[in-house]
């Protein structure tokens, strides 16, 4: 019965997050339109894009081998991969089980991989100039990451994400390791999502752009697939930051209660998408010489969660 | 506020007071310097706050007040005046630069770890890094006293070495008797005013605050 | 009461700016305060140990005759002053508006000098040392010269950052004793620790006293933390230098030696704390020796001179014997008086020549008589030439030495002593004769020689010591030993004179 229960909890939430992560991007859209004062796109323009792009006819370079066709399904399908073991407004995720932080992190590091490949294959410029500096950036940010993660493992016992967020219930908001720990998730949270001061999502400006150097060559109905799982991952992500500075768990989900618990991570997801978007709007991009700075804060955070929590524990 | 958020709001500070020395050390401009100083006497205060808050002894109450009053409002008032009239923002980096002296920093903070050590059976678990981090401190405003030229510099080291004291004392034994505690920060008082009259001065007779310029007597 | 007379004294010192209202107020302070001090020190001796303000202060013999020093030294000191400012002030040195300040301060920092001999508690004994400080750097910036800001600003950085060791001294011994006893100002109080010592943390007492020893070190001036001494005692206006040789380093001295006892009762034994004294006082005296001999100003060459006999004073305390500490006791006494003596005959020469340097100074006997014998008298008692106190205060030290089977030790204390002797005759005599510059009008009034008053007990001290002086060393003696050893026998069989 608990089986049952879990395996319908785990499939709606895959299904709030495969549905709602396009009002998320709508909803970072507008605030930025306000911080510009503009009107903006409706809130719901990235379902009308996605419908669009989805109907439209592709254009593939003739130059181009099997990874370039195979990539946008292989990205869309490693990220919901990493929506499985991300938890859910009750702290319950699809799956769980020992070390799934590593499957988060490889599920990404694999559509990572691919479209980097993709940005390679068509041996236009724009991609392989995308490609090195993804490359670049993802060399300072999977070990931030992955050792951000692990400090919150340690600090709760547990290497399931599931795990995590129930342990960290436990553990108080203002506990060095873990404070500094999320200072790291959310530089991290930033880079992955490829928005300023890392990467600029709205532009095509050869000089800057890193992730749209890449999918520059993608059309159609291939470029939904890419967008989609963007939207997807960004959702994804604030979901488990969330999470992780506020977790709410419980072991009941059904009545009204549940609603409000839902309703209220979804306020703050809707939440971070506002903050981070308003960060977006009062700073510059750094340039890419300035990056590793500002992504090595971040490491340096993680490593001194890892030092702090050695410290106040004594031992690892 | 529970037990459990108290210790870690605590250790945070902890942590807090670490960071902002080592601002201190890393700082290239005295202004910037000042500012973290002024930081740092804020998080002090604060970590006695909470010991207050949990301890509900008028006399802690008291420390909190004096010492905020002193340390965060009072030298930093004083110091930035000094401040004001030199005509340089040099910290007097003679022997290490920033990232240096964050490195030996670094290195201080380890020994500090080693040589408390022994001391650490005398307080409670929750608290153990606190009295190496006192440690530290006391040796970053040593360090800053030997690798920096400028005196306003020179006096947060010596500041710096008073804090770490007064953290030791605060772990160790909960701070000194009240008597003996109001009597330090008095000293402090008047340590920091006849240092900011004689750092007047110096602009004055020797028109920079660099301690290199005093060298007249020697043998 | 004193001491509130005193801080008291330094308030009402701002109120007036007439030269003779101050003076007459100078006269009335010390009046009172030398009163009650007497009368407290006549107690203390006669009918045993004094404690008022529910045992907030606390007086035995040691701090009584500490307390009876000062008072004496900073009159004999005040009263020079009156003349050496009035001079300066001719000389427009100083302006007359800032003649307050200077009592003002003076009177500060004898009222801290007091509160340290005072107070039973090591706590507020490291607040008095560190208000002595505080109280005692403006005076030495007080000529408004660059040389007087940088001492000042040495003084002040070296010592405030070397006593702050002495507070992380006492908080460790403060978190041992706190353990046993609880944490409150009680725990502190030495009477309370002797009574615990047994029981202290070892480990901890052990660090406690080296951080101690290092932070009171710096203010005694103690090679290698002595620097800022030199400094501080040449730019200082000449009555504050004998202030500052003559008492404050015995106040540091002082705090060293409670330390000092404290150790000695606790599980470490008596050994432990002494051989550190013993190690920095024959280290201080050895390399003073350079110094001494190379020196080409007279106040820096005073300075140095206090080094040494501090370095005397930590090693005839540090020794583990009665007859070293009896000494010790007597040398504090008397280096402080000769000291004191000393720094006010060359002010004068200094304020009367315009110059320090030893080389342009010469003939002062011819020109100035009086000044000379002082300045002779000076010389010969500071050095620990018979028939001076001083050579019996430091022959008690060496007998202590070679008693205590230290025979290198003591070897090593004659060799430097001799030396520096010769040094200071060497420099001394070049002042004292010589053909004197024309250009200098010697003549002076024979009231001069009333500042020859500490030297003179000098020189009776050594022809005989008085029933209740000795009296007095033994209390002090006894209170340092902590009472045990038969030691009493001895010290008297020395102290008794046969004449030399």
């Amino acid at each position: 019965m608990d089986f049952i229960i879990s395996l319908f909890a785990g499939a709606t939430n895959l299904l709030i997050i495969l549905v709602l992560a396009p009002l998320l991007q709508g909803l970072i859209k507008k605030t930025k339109a306000y911080w510009q004062m503009r009107q903006g796109p409706g809130l719901f323009q990235s379902y009308r894009d996605l419908r669009k792009l989805w109907t439209k006819e592709e254009v593939i370079s003739e130059h181009t081998s099997w990874i370039f066709l195979r990539t946008p399904e292989v990205v869309l399908a490693s990220t919901i991969m990493a929506a499985f073991v991300v938890p859910n407004a009750f702290g319950w995720a699809p799956f769980s089980g020992y070390g799934d932080l590593f499957w988060f992190v490889a599920s990404f590091a694999l559509g990572r991989f691919f479209i980097a490949l993709a940005g390679l294959d068509t041996a236009g410029t724009f991609g392989g100039m995308g490609t090195s500096r993804e490359l670049f950036v993802s060399v300072l940010v999977e070990p931030t990451f992955l050792l951000g993660l692990l400090v919150l493992a340690f600090l709760t016992g547990s290497t399931s994400l599931q795990g995590i967020i129930w342990g960290l219930t436990n553990v108080s908001i203002a506990s060095t390791p873990r404070l500094l720990a999320i200072i790291a998730l959310i530089i991290v949270t930033i880079a992955e999502m490829g928005r300023i001061p890392v990467d600029n999502p709205d532009t095509h400006l050869e000089l800057t752009m890193i992730h749209e150097g890449m999918v520059l060559e993608y059309s159609g109905r291939s470029l939904a697939f890419l967008n989609y799982a963007e939207q997807i991952k960004q959702f994804i992500l604030l979901l488990l930051l969330v999470n992780i500075i506020w977790p709410t768990t419980t072991s009941n989900g059904f009545g009204l209660s549940a609603v409000l618990i839902f309703g209220q991570t979804l306020i703050k997801i809707a939440l971070f998408g506002l903050i981070f978007a308003t960060i977006e709007s009062i700073t510059v991009k750094v340039r890419l010489f300035r990056l590793p700075n500002f992504l090595i804060s971040g490491t340096a955070a993680a490593v001194l969660s890892l030092i702090t929590f050695w410290l106040t524990r004594g031992r690892i | 506020m529970s037990i459990n958020t108290m210790d870690s709001l605590q250790q945070l500070l902890i942590f807090a007071l670490a960071a902002s020395g080592l601002g201190i050390v890393s700082s290239s401009k005295i202004r910037k310097a000042l500012n973290w100083w002024t930081i740092h006497a804020v998080f002090l205060s604060a970590l006695i706050l909470i010991e207050a808050l949990h301890s509900k002894e008028w006399e802690t109450f008291l420390v909190v007040i004096v010492s905020l009053g002193i340390k965060a409002i009072f030298i930093p008032w004083l110091l930035g005046n000094v401040i004001k009239n030199s005509h340089t923002q040099w910290v007097g980096e003679l022997f290490l630069t920033r990232v240096s002296s964050l490195v030996a920093a670094g290195v201080l903070t380890l020994l500090a770890y080693l040589i408390t050590q022994p001391l650490m059976s005398l307080i409670e678990p929750t608290m153990r890094n606190g009295l190496a981090i006192a440690f530290s401190l006391l040796f970053y405003g040593l360090l800053l006293m030997i690798i920096r030229k400028v005196a306003l510099v020179q006096v947060l080291g010596i500041l710096l070495i008073d804090n770490g004291i007064f953290l030791a004392g605060f772990l160790l034994t909960q701070g000194m008797p009240i008597l003996i505690e109001l009597g330090i920060f008095f000293d402090v008082l008047i340590a920091a005013l006849i240092l900011g009259v004689l750092a007047k001065r110096m602009i004055r007779d020797y028109d920079s605050l660099n301690v290199d310029h005093m060298n007249s007597l020697k043998g | 009461m004193f001491i509130a007379i005193a801080f008291f004294a330094a308030i009402v010192m701002l109120f007036t700016r007439r030269n003779s209202i101050l003076k007459s107020l100078n006269c009335l302070a010390l009046i009172t305060v030398g009163l009650t001090a007497f009368y407290l020190v006549y107690q203390v001796f006669t009918a045993g140990p004094v404690s008022s303000f529910q045992g907030l202060l606390y007086w035995d013999a040691l701090s009584a005759f500490m307390l009876s020093v000062i008072v004496f030294i900073s009159g004999y000191v005040i009263l020079f002053s009156f003349h050496y400012m009035e001079a300066d002030i001719e000389e427009g040195k100083v302006s007359r508006q800032r003649l307050k300040w200077y009592y003002f301060y003076i009177w500060l920092f004898i009222g801290t000098m007091l509160l340290v001999v005072s107070t039973p508690n090591l706590g507020i004994l490291w607040v008095g040392i560190e208000g002595t400080t505080l109280a005692t750097t403006l005076l030495v910036g007080f000529y408004r010269q660059k040389q007087s800001v940088e001492a000042a600003w040495k003084y002040i950085i070296l010592c405030t950052v070397g006593i702050s060791f002495a507070l992380l001294g006492t908080l460790l011994l403060y978190a041992a004793s706190g353990q046993i006893h609880g944490y409150s100002l009680a725990t502190l109080d030495w009477r309370v620790l002797d009574s615990l010592a047994k029981n202290l943390d070892s480990g901890l007492l052990k660090l406690a006293f080296l951080f101690a020893l290092v932070g009171y070190g710096t203010k005694i001036g103690l090679v290698p933390m002595h620097p800022w001494l030199p400094d501080a005692h040449s730019q200082a206006p000449s009555p504050v230098s004998a202030m500052l040789s003559g008492v404050l380093l015995n106040c540091a001295m002082y705090a060293v030696v409670r330390w000092h006892i404290l150790i000695r009762q606790s599980v470490l034994g008596p050994e432990f704390s002494g051989q550190f004294l013993v190690a920095f006082g024959i280290i201080s005296l050895g390399v003073m020796v350079a110094f001494i001999l190379l020196q080409k100003d007279v106040k820096r060459l005073l300075a140095y001179s206090s080094v040494e006999h501090m370095g005397i004073l930590a090693l005839g305390f540090g020794l583990n014997n009665a007859v070293a500490v009896w000494g010790a006791t007597l040398h504090l006494l008397l280096h402080a008086l000769t000291k004191a003596n000393l720094f006010v005959v060359t002010g004068r020469i200094v304020q009367k020549t315009g110059t320090r340097q030893i080389l342009k100074i010469r003939g002062v006997i011819s020109l100035w008589p009086y000044t000379g014998l002082l300045l002779l008298l000076g010389l010969l008692a500071i050095t620990g030439t018979p028939p001076f106190g001083t050579f019996r205060s430091k022959l008690g030290i060496l007998i202590g030495v070679f008693q205590s089977g230290r025979a290198v030790l003591g070897f090593l204390m004659v060799l430097f002593l001799t030396v520096i002797f010769a040094g200071f005759l060497y420099h001394f005599s070049s002042m004292l004769f010589g053909k004197p510059s024309e250009r200098i009008n010697g003549g002076e009034n024979i009231k001069t020689l009333w500042l020859a008053i500490p030297v003179l007990i000098v020189l009776a001290v050594g022809f005989f010591v008085p029933e209740f002086l000795d009296n007095a060393l033994l209390q002090v003696v006894h209170v340092v030993m902590g009472g045990v050893g038969n030691a009493e026998p001895i010290a008297r069989l020395f102290a008794v004179p046969t004449g030399f």
